[in-house]
């Protein structure tokens, strides 16, 4: 594999990783933070630095698909 | 006094003990441990991300944490909880848990033993749309003596027409592709023209004892279709895209 498919297939799977554990799974949502201030819920997600992940991979595919 | 530490919340499991033998290691090597919630357990480690202003250092962690969920996800059925959910301590953290239990339950049974593929599949946009401009060139086209206003709305409805076209044909052809996959899935989420090049991005639940017939069929899919798209098949992954929360 050259190192050009490797990156393109890290990126790829970084890109999946991001797309899920990012805003999927179990959610403990945010309106817990301020309807019940108790329970104390510091900071959750980190998408605010990692924006429009899905935009992200969908150009990267879109990339991949163009001809070269 | 000695402040407590902040809990990192990895994923929920269907045991509250961790079994003796797994060497589990969160984000930067962290401690791993297990807050027990009745019959299910949270995984949780004093872990908290530092550099919030270091996409690389975040996208390692966010890794890392996939890591830990996937190597769980071998001897146990998961609940993945979004990256970076953390609480001030044990007792926030269980608190705001044991609010969710009962969906939690339903989730873990109803996801017992199954986990997730994803597939994107990549259509030939040019030759898409060549295709679909053919079919569009009827009255509508513009022509030489057209007002600029008549052009005008002629090229709107000419691309809402080709935006229409293109809609029904990424539908039929995620149709064609479902037939292939739909029998070994226990369920399916579908997202379609998410853009122009990706017509379908799908999730797929999966029995782990249906795993083979799955991956066969993706097989004979990729055999039969592979000239025509570009797929992109990942997983396994823990359900994330299964999870359902009432509240």
């Amino acid at each position: 594999m050259s190192t050009d498919s490797y990156n393109k297939q890290e990126n790829i799977t970084l890109l999946e990783v991001l797309d899920r554990v990012l805003d999927k799974g179990v959610v403990i949502s945010g309106d817990i933070v301020i309807s019940c201030a108790d329970i104390d819920l510091i900071y959750l997600g980190i998408k605010i630095l990692l924006t429009s992940v899905e935009t992200m991979e969908s150009y990267k595919l879109a990339r991949l698909n163009e001809p070269t | 006094m000695e402040i407590a530490p902040e809990i990192y919340i990895y994923c929920i499991i269907d045991d509250n003990t961790l079994k003796t033998d797994l060497k589990l290691k969160g984000i930067g090597d962290s401690e791993v441990f297990i807050l027990p919630l009745n019959n299910l357990g949270v995984i949780a480690g004093n872990f908290r991300i530092r550099k919030e202003n270091d996409p690389d250092y975040i996208k390692n962690c966010a890794m890392q944490h996939e890591h830990l969920i996937e190597s769980l996800m071998e001897r146990y059925t998961v609940l993945p909880v979004k990256f970076h959910t953390v609480f001030k301590d044990k007792i926030s953290a269980i608190q705001a848990f044991q609010k969710h239990y009962s969906d939690f339950e339903d989730n873990i049974k109803r996801l017992r033993n199954k986990i997730e593929y994803g597939l994107k599949v990549l259509w030939p946009l040019k030759e898409i749309q060549n295709n679909l401009d053919i079919n569009s060139r009827d009255k509508e086209r513009v022509i030489e003596g057209d007002s600029e206003s008549k052009k005008y709305l002629k090229n709107k409805y000419i691309k809402y027409k080709q935006s229409e076209a293109l809609k029904e044909l990424a539908k039929a052809r995620s149709d064609e592709i479902s037939k292939y996959l739909d029998n070994f899935a226990v369920e399916k989420k579908l997202k379609l023209l998410q853009t122009d090049s990706l017509f379908l991005n799908a999730v797929y639940l999966v029995d782990k004892i249906d795993i083979k017939d799955f991956l066969e069929a993706f097989r004979k899919l990729k055999e039969d279709m592979g000239s025509k798209y570009e797929f992109l098949f990942t997983g396994p992954w823990p359900p994330y895209n299964f999870i359902t929360l009432k509240r």
